[in-house]
């Protein structure tokens, strides 16, 4: 019951600093308060990176990590574009990137799991390997935009005369962010998650098979990095290999950003969903402050570091409360 | 004792030299240019940046830490140097000055560490992004028309040969390096705690000052390296070091380094950046495309992994448990 | 000789809701081998933890070599002369024999400006201490890849680096073959002619006739005795050590045991198990003795399907199980509660209910298998009720409850799976007098209800007073069994402690 009301103020603190933040870039640049640019620029720009960050919140709650995603995203992508271009067919486009996300993902997973390899170690190789797949099929050119991808990308929901036009990936990534939420605050799986990260022995002593779900969740991450790639194809209608560096970093910044804790087993995807919002209102603020886009990075890092600082403190003090409950407990 | 004289036959590093050595016949027989004075030169010089800055990796990884802000805190170290080349500062300024730098910052990791308790992982990501994202903000992208001092380690000192001076100083700091891990108290300590935090710091290790100073340590080798990256050309960009991080930890783990930290050797990691520091030359001299030298590396790295996983599964299998299963 | 090098007076200890050491004093002098022995759980370990520095005691004094001490850690212990060898052995794995040795204090040389570790003379001086020791280990080898007698040999070397006068061992052949035994007792006899003072820490009742020239018994952080072993007979230290606390508060009632339920006949796991056989019948409780690390948790785990079984056969009903996860003995309705709760029992950082829902979410979800949270409250306060958990309701954490609690939400785990067989690893560790008998309350009642229980447990008074059969284990056989009625704790503790012929043979066949 604590820890509940712990989390919720804590997303209330992230509602609130978003709040802040909001007020004061939309006060200086009134312009930022635009219905139109707060839909389809702020979050259009930050759809591909919030889709990425749902899976990655699972897979931090189970202790791991995964550095590949930018890759994930851009090997799908090549292949994906190089084949439509090729057979001429979106569909198979499709296919193919949903195709290779899943089997990235999985590949992560197996050598995770069954060969027991770090999931740092495991997903930097692998991050590797898949950039390096990307950028020798592709020969170091750009892969192009094919037609399911522009639709996925640039497609507006409603017309000019409408006050609100919605660009349609954020309608995918609405729902996607609907389902994860529920799958893990509400869900047998979700909670399997968290007892994973809390601790993996009781719950393979549980007769749980941990392997399993680590595998789905790695999978997971790829199948959702290859929607995000689609998307990604669709705005910037050429992608070349090395457009997924540093995508990792963005995605678990926010993560960790919304909460979920590095070591595993605490978090909460509200959370990741409000640290999105900040990480988002952020960027396009700053751009429309005319402030220069590497600012961006450096307020990006200094707000990760501040939470990561908040974090820690936070825990540690709620530990030695924990102690002296216990203790005083023993006592009386 | 027969078992025993196996064992270290199998070392890692023993398997990496075989590795390498094939490697180099092989492109003696496949593709003869390959020896080609220009391109062994520019290989070394690849070399000597990889390895001096995988010591230091080297030396993080081995108390079960990491590090990957390099790449970045490299770029700020080779921006740092070219502002002061631009003014005309000697080599025997810049590399102290690099030294220092490099120490300073990566010392600023160590304390978020230690003193945070943020896991190294994830707040060395956020010094990347602080790193890379100051930088470009201090510079418009890139300080150029650099004078002949500044240049002066990549264009004129040279050896007897025409070999690139900075494998003199690859050398020193490997030999350094070695003889360090080998003989000073300090690396008796880094294994120490990469082995077991706990068991080190009931023997009395501190075990938070000396990760400190490991990250500080470390960061002299990135400076050293960045002096070799920076002052290649007459031209310092913003992203000298992009992903450079990747490399060294890549090294670093070939060399049959643990992740988890605790063992593997120097030597090995001397092997390791080898490796891949001559993976992008072979296959352009193989006539692959120079664009799946990324891919090669990469695979390399995950078969390694996979194959000392394997090989450590073996091992458990082979020696029957003494212990009985020790529960009390 | 005979000076006083180590003395403790009034040593007291708690941790967190347990009196560990209560006023021990303790008294150990030069070329002297003196055991501290008690049953698990007495405080022989924590007493001389609080010796090297390990815990810091509450209260009491220690003298070592004549002067007041008190250490911050085990490097200081040792280089004031106090070296304790852990039962598990603190070494690096995979450091070598060598670095181990002089770990925190290398001997250096100058070189140069600079010092630098001298490896020959580290060498030539554990070459000299292992030549005292009359053992021969390769020094450049890594600690991994040693076995345990040599593991213990580097400890008992890396004391003497010190120059070490008072050496602690801590149950030192918990894990070594008869003859590494022989080995070790050579080379204690040794040390003690050379006039240091051993403190041997063991539950080995002949070994301390064999090696000791004094014995203390403690018992519940209490010193009960110290008398010169030629004085005693092993009786008179049984019933120090068990005291006189029989029968006191075991409520078992003589259930209707029925027919046989599980049949294991010549089982073997991958390594450690032999040739165990038995028969569980319908609504017994079958205990398991033996010593830590006698195999019975691992017989345990080997049931469950949590370790591989390499031969043998199992049969439920008569019928053969084929078990190889915990998922399959799970469905079977065999269900393992472990001993080692914070490790691989509960989730602390979750409530009550969602401990006990988790090996069975499945059914606790609504559609699309999200989590019904009114069903688990349902489970989660029945418990709370039936079990007499002390918490405010089913969503406090688990980590907030004492250790008694904690067991008992342990056993409403296992018990929502409504198994037919339980197994309880150790269902009274850590937990207070007051919830051991609620314990031992709710498992008689479970018989009752015709649920069959295995109990393992290392008190021997809660085996005899609660369980219908005990079997006794010793190095992963079955040394003998007892009813109820003829079961004393003499008895078993005769059969748990004597290496039968039989083991001999099979340690020999080993090496």
């Amino acid at each position: 019951m604590k820890k509940k009301t712990f989390r919720m103020t804590f997303n209330l603190a992230l509602f609130l600093i978003w709040i802040v933040i909001f007020l004061f870039i939309g006060l200086r640049s009134p312009y930022f308060f635009k219905p139109a640019y707060l839909i389809s620029t702020m979050l259009r720009n930050i759809v591909e990176i919030g889709m990425v960050a749902l899976p990655m919140t699972m897979i931090i709650l189970t202790g791991g990590i995964d550095l590949s995603v930018g890759n994930i995203l851009v090997l799908s992508c090549m292949l994906g574009g190089m084949s439509a271009a090729a057979t001429g067919s979106s569909v198979v486009g499709i296919l193919v990137i949903a195709l290779v996300g899943l089997l990235c993902g999985f590949i992560n997973g197996i050598v995770i799991t069954k060969a027991k390899i770090p999931p740092m170690i495991t997903t930097l190789s692998t991050m590797y390997l898949y950039l390096g797949i990307a950028r020798g099929i592709s020969q170091g050119n750009s892969v192009y935009s094919f037609p399911a991808a522009a639709w996925m990308g640039n497609t507006i929901i409603g017309s000019y005369t409408d006050p609100v036009q919605l660009p349609v990936q954020i309608l995918f990534y609405l729902v996607l962010a609907v389902v994860f939420v529920i799958a893990v605050q509400k869900s047998s799986f979700g909670r399997k998650l968290f007892a994973i990260g809390l601790n993996e022995n009781a719950v393979r002593y549980c007769g749980i098979d941990t392997d399993r779900i680590k595998i789905i969740v790695y999978t997971v991450s790829g199948l959702v990095c290859a929607l995000a790639s689609i998307i990604w194809l669709g705005r910037f209608t050429s992608v070349k290999y090395d457009a997924g560096t540093s995508f990792n970093l963005k995605v678990i910044t926010i993560v960790v950003l919304g909460g979920t804790s590095i070591n595993g087993g605490v978090g909460d995807m509200k959370g990741t969903l409000l640290a999105t919002l900040i990480i988002a209102t952020l960027n396009s603020g700053l751009t429309v402050m005319n402030i220069p886009i590497d600012a961006q990075t450096i307020i990006q890092g200094v707000v990760l570091l501040i939470s990561l600082i908040a974090f820690s403190i936070a825990s540690q003090r709620a530990r030695s409360r924990k102690v002296i409950k216990v203790v005083s407990q023993e006592k009386g | 004792m027969n078992r025993r004289k196996k064992a270290s036959l199998m070392s890692t590093e023993f398997f990496l030299a075989v590795f390498l050595l094939v490697i180099l016949v092989f492109m003696r027989i496949a593709a003869k240019e390959f020896y080609s004075k220009n391109n062994f030169m520019s290989l070394l010089n690849t070399y000597s940046y990889t390895l001096i800055a995988s010591i230091g990796m080297e030396m993080i990884i081995l108390t079960s830490n990491i590090d990957v802000s390099t790449g970045a805190l490299i770029s700020v170290v080779c921006l740092l140097l070219a502002a002061i080349g631009k003014l005309g500062a000697p080599f025997a300024v810049l590399l102290p000055v690099a030294m220092a730098a490099g120490a300073f910052l990566s010392f600023l990791n160590g304390l978020l560490i230690t003193k945070l308790k943020i896991p190294a992982i994830v707040a060395t990501l956020a010094t990347t992004q602080i790193f890379q994202g100051s930088l470009n903000m201090v510079s418009e992208g890139s300080i150029y028309d650099l004078p002949a001092s500044y240049t002066w380690l990549a264009f004129k000192a040279k050896l007897p040969g025409g070999i690139p001076a900075s494998v003199l100083i690859c050398l020193i700091c490997t030999v350094f390096g070695l003889i360090f891990m080998k003989y000073s108290r300090f690396s008796r300590k880094i294994y120490a705690i990469g082995n077991n935090k706990t068991s080190a710091r009931l023997t009395g290790i501190n075990v938070e000052k000396t990760i400190l100073a490991t990250y500080a340590f470390a960061g002299v080798f990135f400076g050293i390296s960045a002096v070799i990256i920076g002052t290649a050309g007459q031209r310092v960009t913003t992203t000298m070091g992009s992903g450079l991080e990747m490399t060294f930890i890549a090294a670093v783990v070939l060399g049959g380094t643990s992740s988890a930290g605790g063992s593997g050797t120097l030597l090995g990691t001397v092997f390791g950046a080898f490796i891949l520091s001559m993976i992008s030359p072979a296959i352009n001299y193989l006539g692959i495309s120079s664009n799946w030298s990324d891919a090669i590396k990469g695979a390399v790295i995950l078969i390694s992994v996979l194959v000392s996983a394997a090989r450590n599964i073996k091992k458990k299998r082979v020696i029957p448990s003494v212990s009985g299963g020790g529960v009390s | 000789m005979d000076k006083t090098i180590l003395e403790l007076k009034g040593i007291v200890k708690s941790f967190p809701g347990v009196l560990a050491l209560d006023g021990i004093d303790f008294e150990l002098k030069s070329g002297e081998v003196h055991a501290i022995c008690g049953e698990n759980g007495a405080g022989k370990s924590t007493l001389m933890k609080v010796v090297c520095g390990v815990h810091k005691p509450d209260r009491g004094t220690m003298q070592v070599n004549g002067q007041e001490a008190r250490y911050e850690n085990p490097l200081e212990a040792y280089h004031s002369g106090v070296a304790i060898i852990f039962q598990e052995t603190s070494l690096f794995e995979e450091m070598t024999v060598l670095d181990n040795l002089f770990l925190g204090h290398e001997i250096m040389k100058k070189a140069g400006p600079v010092q630098v570790l001298d490896y020959p003379a580290m060498a030539e001086r554990a070459q000299e201490i292992f030549g005292r020791l009359n053992v021969r280990i390769d020094l450049t080898s890594p600690i991994r890849r040693l076995g345990m007698a040599q593991k213990q040999m580097v400890e008992i070397a890396k004391a003497l680096t010190f120059n070490a006068n008072i050496i602690i061992f801590d149950e030192p052949t918990a894990s070594l073959t008869e003859r590494e035994v022989k080995a070790l007792f050579g080379i204690i006899r040794g040390l003690k002619e050379e006039g240091l003072g051993i403190v041997y820490i063991s539950h080995r009742l002949e070994e301390i006739f064999e090696i000791c020239d004094r014995v203390t018994v403690i018992r519940d952080g209490k010193h009960i005795s110290t008398h010169p072993v030629s004085e005693i007979n092993k009786d008179i230290l049984v019933a120090d050590m068990v005291g006189r606390k029989m029968d006191a508060y075991y409520p078992k009632v003589d259930t209707q045991t029925g027919e046989a339920v599980l049949e294991v006949s010549h089982l073997y796991d991958d390594g450690f198990l032999e040739d165990i056989s038995f028969t569980l019948y319908r609504g017994e409780i079958l205990g398991f003795a033996g010593l830590a690390g006698s195999g019975r948790t691992e017989l345990a785990k080997c049931l469950c399907g949590l370790s591989r079984r390499l031969a043998g056969t199992v049969r439920m009903n008569g019928r053969e199980l084929d078990i190889h996860r915990y998922q399959d003995a799970k469905k079977e309705g065999i269900v393992y509660v472990s001993e080692d709760r914070g490790k691989y029992g509960l989730i602390t950082d979750m409530s009550v209910e969602q401990n006990i829902t988790l090996p069975q979410l499945e059914n606790f979800v609504k559609r699309w298998n999200l989590l019904d949270k009114s069903l688990e409250d349902r489970i989660g306060e029945k418990y709370i009720r039936e079990i007499d958990i002390k918490a405010p309701d089913a969503d406090f954490l688990v980590t907030n409850l004492s250790g008694g609690n904690q067991q008992k939400v342990s056993v409403s785990k296992a018990l929502a799976l409504t198994p037919a067989i339980l197994i309880l690893d150790e269902p009274t560790r850590g937990v207070d007098v007051n919830a051991k008998a609620e314990i031992m309350k709710i498992m008689s009642d479970l018989t009752k209800q015709g649920l069959t229980i295995i109990m393992i447990s290392s008190e021997l008074p809660e085996l005899i007073g609660m369980c219908d059969r005990i079997y006794v284990m010793k190095d992963g056989y079955i040394g003998g069994c007892f009813e109820r009625a003829e079961a004393t704790q003499e008895k078993i503790l005769n059969v748990a402690l004597e290496a039968s012929k039989q083991d001999r043979r099979a340690e020999e066949a080993n090496e």
